[in-house]
């Protein structure tokens, strides 16, 4: 079970340092000694700056860093108005709930839920999202002591009256005694079966144990204590009840005073202290009573261990932590007959009643003088405070989740009524591959979905499809929230230039035909003025790394080595989960993007199969048998000229019944062409033609024609290959070599050489699989691949996986929740500003794996002779791994940027691309390097509450 | 403490009041150091909070996605 311990509360200044931080603290300490079973993690707050290094370390000693999570929430609220301060506290609430909802966690335990009036201090429960929530309760003091805690204070009261009415959204409330169990079910109005009394412990550091003379003396000496004392410790609010406890000594005899000194052992601010002290010069007892003021734990064990009397008058208490400290280390102690006090001491003669100054003085006097009686105290502390630890109570909890079944909130989505899916790809006629693909699948899809078409229509756009109407993706705004599902075909092309951007404002599914983007990014750069979009999406994708690299083309503001980055991170990240068609594909996300492999499923590219194959067969040409070779003409990917130079050698070269046949646009260069027409002259080979680009149908009669298909690949970058589905649709005896996706097809299927294959590999291939004596392999490939089709992949199964991941996406909680955050956002009706400043907010929240190195540049950035560290920048990424991101930033005002601007002019010399520096949503985790040691020193100090490793480069 | 505060910076500005700009910055930061509020990277948002110049990608995906719902 995975369990996320709100500890804010060792944070906050009201709590930290008070017996709420010391109860949170130990009995989490406890529990995660105990609950190895359980996935433990821990949310703090980054607001709160302070002491946030110190409580992460003291976190990391019980649990790995990687579960600590840290929330960002809104930042400064003095400077809003009074309405805007309502809407960040609410804003507070939501960013934490909806930061809590991205860990997916079965349960949270809010370690302190009366905290935060007028702070960063954020707590809430169910406001927003549905996530499991328990409670420690310590206790209701402010309701039972209404008129002294909201007399003067109304802001105050409303805002603890609408805790409370939170609070009865927990799911348990963990109460730390019964008489916190009594008052929460008298006044919140909740059932018994709503607590659990998990009660309270103690640290180990509080046992019995002896001191040397030495240092007895030193500390009386440093408190001026010089007989026999008693004492008390905890706060000193209204309840502690410390008048009445000077009054009570006040009135013991004057003996009983000279013998026992009263020291009290609590932290005291200076107005405290004067009034105090003015009580004791009033009765007569200064040197009497002693104000240690703060001591560390240490002291308070000696203190405890000294005392000859314990007392502790306060009149009510959630549990009384002191008692159960002096208990453990063998005091006496006795303690006002009411609330908590009378649960652990167990006994009615051990307590008096606090608000009579008699009952307390006379106890007292009973314990410092009485010695049989004090000897019954001393034996009690000692039985009694066996019943409490730390470690029970966490046993206690423990148990209780282990005996409850907590289900994952993971929704289900699973409904009769068919969902309105919008359904975004190119279309026929286009000359997109990808269009084919599409109108092939949709009459599948259109029996899973009611499915709507958006694509950009042009003249050319087939708008006849059955089953589905076709609009232009510039209507889909407008109409966006009638559809429940979204899918989007993308591919490495101009034909999905607009899904870019209805993808950002609109996320949903998306198919991704190419991993890498680059074909298309660079076509934007060059032809529409898109260097912008290139350099985003290279920089978000892989930070500056790449173009730190010193291999600049001069020739080329986008050279190729630029290509050999997927750039499709943006896709990935704005998308609610990824299809691919490939293992490889699959694998090449997992290499680049490793933190967000979760979120992409495999399924195989379906094709509908020739299902009449004898009509085939009787359009084959009997007397010019043709073997095909489909798909775009070039030699780097589609290895078109080795084909030509194995065709040449093959029994067919002057064959006139055999031609070969590249049906296809052509993209050779010029120095290709005359290789090519070279070879075949030397051969006076005349059987080899080149159709060009052709239509759709001319496609489709090539494919009902052809005698055999030569598809071989090289350099695939987890592209899947349609034109090799449409050999084996169409029933083609097909020659492939093992690469990219083309290994994943069965091996009876297709005739396969190897992946780097050799001329002779080919030529043998060419000559066996279309030789006539071969008709037989010929007709078991062709049968193996059409039971494969049919099988495997007819677009009815494909379609059946499609949707299956489609509400799998859906269903994720991460997709929900941030489509409810953009739900509730809408209610909070915000003013330009705060939608600007809580934008800030959610990026700065939003859960990230990624890992990376920030680079510092701040002063480097400004330096005329820059060759120096720019060479040491270049040879450290020389050195690590190019999966690694690296970002280039500069600090200003308190932020950290992204030096774009840096890395552009000074680096890629692109000055006049309008590429602005962005602030940097620091990650957690990351490294910081730094270029000199004033640096890191000043990087530091920007960085605190960010848990990043800054040191030198 | 934070009406004391208060009041002694209001007595500073009283007496220069041309200096009434600078103070108050000061008061902001006593009180924050009082709460035990530290400023930190998140807070310069308010700093300049008409313009969405300079957010980071995600933020500027997020301000776009929270504007499409008005």
């Amino acid at each position: 079970m995975k369990i996320l311990f709100d500890l804010q509360s060792l944070q906050s200044s009201n709590s930290a340092n008070r017996g709420i931080g010391r109860y949170s603290s130990s009995f989490f300490s406890a529990f995660v000694s105990l609950a190895k079973h359980h996935d433990v993690h821990v949310l703090l707050n980054r607001g709160f700056t302070n002491d946030i290094q110190k409580v992460y370390k003291k976190i990391k000693e019980n649990i790995p860093s990687k579960n600590i999570h840290l929330f960002t929430p809104v930042g400064e609220q003095s400077e809003c108005t009074d309405l805007e301060q309502k809407e960040i506290l609410l804003l507070n609430k939501l960013i934490r709930e909806y930061y809590i909802q991205q860990l997916s966690v079965d349960v949270v335990v809010i370690t302190s839920f009366f905290d935060g009036y007028q702070s960063v201090y954020s707590s809430s429960i169910k406001n927003f999202y549905n996530i499991p929530t328990y409670v420690i309760l310590y206790d209701l003091i402010p309701v039972v002591f209404e008129s002294h805690y909201f007399e003067n204070n109304r802001k105050l009261a409303e805002w603890y009256y609408r805790k409370l009415e939170d609070l009865k959204r927990a799911d348990m409330l963990l109460a730390i005694s019964e008489t916190s169990v009594l008052d929460g079910m008298r006044y919140l109005g909740l059932p018994k079966e709503k607590f659990l009394n998990i009660k309270g412990g103690s640290d180990e550091k509080f046992i019995i144990r002896s001191y040397t003379e030495n240092e007895n003396i030193a500390t009386r000496r440093q408190y001026g204590i010089n007989e026999k004392f008693l004492m008390y410790t905890g706060g000193l609010d209204y309840r502690k009840n410390i008048e009445k406890l000077i009054s009570a000594y006040a009135k013991l005899k004057n003996e009983t005073r000279i013998i026992f000194q009263l020291v009290i052992v609590c932290k005291i601010s200076k107005k405290d202290y004067a009034q105090l002290e003015t009580i004791v010069i009033n009765l007569g007892l200064k040197n009497r009573i002693i104000f240690t003021g703060y001591i560390t734990d240490d002291e308070l064990v000696w203190f405890y261990n000294n005392t000859y009397l314990f007392i502790f008058p306060s009149l009510y208490e959630g549990f009384g932590l002191p008692i159960l400290e002096a208990m453990l280390c063998g005091a006496p102690v006795i303690t006002s007959n009411t609330s908590s006090m009378l649960e652990i001491v167990e006994n009615d003669n051990f307590t008096f009643d606090p608000s009579s100054i008699t009952s307390i003085a006379d106890k007292m006097e009973e314990g410092l003088l009485d010695n049989r009686y004090r000897e019954l105290l001393i034996s009690n502390s000692i039985k009694q405070s066996t019943k409490y630890s730390w470690k029970k109570s966490a046993k206690i909890f423990l148990d209780l989740l282990d005996n409850k079944k907590i289900s994952k909130n993971k929704l289900k989505l699973t409904s009769d009524i068919k969902k309105r899916l919008a359904f975004f790809s190119p279309m026929p006629r286009d000359g997109s591959g990808i269009a084919d693909y599409s109108a092939d699948i949709l009459p599948a899809l259109a029996k899973k979905y009611k499915v709507d078409v958006f694509t950009k229509i042009s003249e050319n756009t087939n708008r006849d499809l059955s089953q589905v109407t076709i609009y232009d993706y510039s209507e889909f705004n407008k109409v966006s929230s009638n559809y429940d599902r979204i899918l989007y075909h993308f591919g490495n092309s101009g034909y999905h230039e607009y899904m870019w951007k209805v993808l950002k404002m609109h996320p949903g599914v998306v198919v991704l035909h190419d991993v890498f983007m680059g074909g298309y990014l660079k076509w934007k750069a060059q032809a529409n003025n898109g260097e912008e979009t290139f350099l985003n999406n290279l920089f978000l994708s892989h930070g500056h790394s790449p173009c730190l690299l010193d291999k600049t083309d001069n020739n080329d503001r986008y050279p190729e080595w630029q290509l050999d980055y997927p750039m499709s991170r943006s896709i990935i990240e704005n998308s609610c989960g990824v299809i691919v068609h490939s293992r490889h594909a699959y694998e090449i996300i997992g290499k680049w993007f490793p933190d967000i492999i979760d979120k992409v499923s495999i399924t195989k590219l379906g094709r509908s199969a020739l299902l009449n194959t004898n009509k085939k067969v009787s359009l084959m040409k009997k007397f010019c048998k043709e073997i095909c070779v489909f798909g775009i003409v070039n030699e780097k990917t589609k290895c078109a000229l080795r084909i030509i130079d194995a065709w040449v050698e093959s029994n067919f070269v002057n064959n006139n019944n055999f031609q070969l046949t590249f049906v296809g646009h052509i993209e050779l260069s010029d120095v290709e062409n005359s290789k090519i027409k070279t070879i075949l002259l030397k051969k006076n080979c005349k059987n080899v033609f080149f159709t060009g680009r052709i239509g759709t149908e001319e496609y489709k009669k090539k494919l009902m024609e052809a005698y055999g298909a030569i598809q071989l690949r090289d350099q695939s970058r987890g592209e899947s290959s349609i034109a090799v589905l449409d050999c084996l649709a169409y029933n083609i005896p097909t020659i492939v070599n093992n690469h990219g996706s083309l290994a994943e097809i069965p091996n009876d299927c297709v005739y396969k050489v190897d992946d780097v294959f050799s001329r002779v590999q080919i030529v043998s291939a060419i000559n066996k699989v279309f030789s006539d004596n071969e008709s037989s392999l010929r007709q078991k490939l062709r049968e193996s691949a059409n039971k494969y089709m049919q099988q495997e992949l007819s677009p009815k199964k494909i379609m059946e996986d499609y949707a299956k991941f489609i509400e799998n996406f859906y269903g994720d909680n991460l997709f929900q929740a941030e489509k409810s955050l953009y739900r509730h956002v809408r209610n909070c009706n915000l003013s330009s500003q705060l939608r600007i400043v809580f934008a800030r907010c959610i990026a700065k929240n939003q859960k990230r794996k990624e890992k990376g190195i920030y680079i510092d540049v701040t002063e480097l950035k400004n330096l005329k002779n820059k060759s120096q560290s720019l060479i040491q920048i270049r040879t450290y990424m020389q050195k690590i791994s190019r999966y690694k991101k690296i970002y280039l930033v500069y600090r200003k005002e308190n932020l950290v940027y992204m030096a774009n601007t840096f890395v552009m002019e000074d680096f890629l010399k692109l000055s006049h691309v309008n590429l602005q520096d962005c602030e940097v949503d620091i990650h957690d985790s990351w490294d910081y390097l730094c270029l000199s040691k004033s640096e890191m020193n000043a990087a530091r100090k920007n960085l605190i509450g960010y848990m990043c490793a800054v040191r030198r480069l | 403490m934070f009406y004391k505060i208060l009041l002694r910076i209001l007595k500073k500005i009283k007496k220069n009041p041309q200096h009434a700009y600078s103070l108050l910055p000061e008061l902001k930061n006593r009180i924050y150091k009082k709460i035990g509020f530290v400023a930190h990277p998140s807070n310069a948002e308010f700093k300049d909070r008409n313009s969405s110049f300079g957010l980071s990608f995600d933020a500027k995906i997020t301000l776009d996605r929270i504007n499409r719902l008005r």
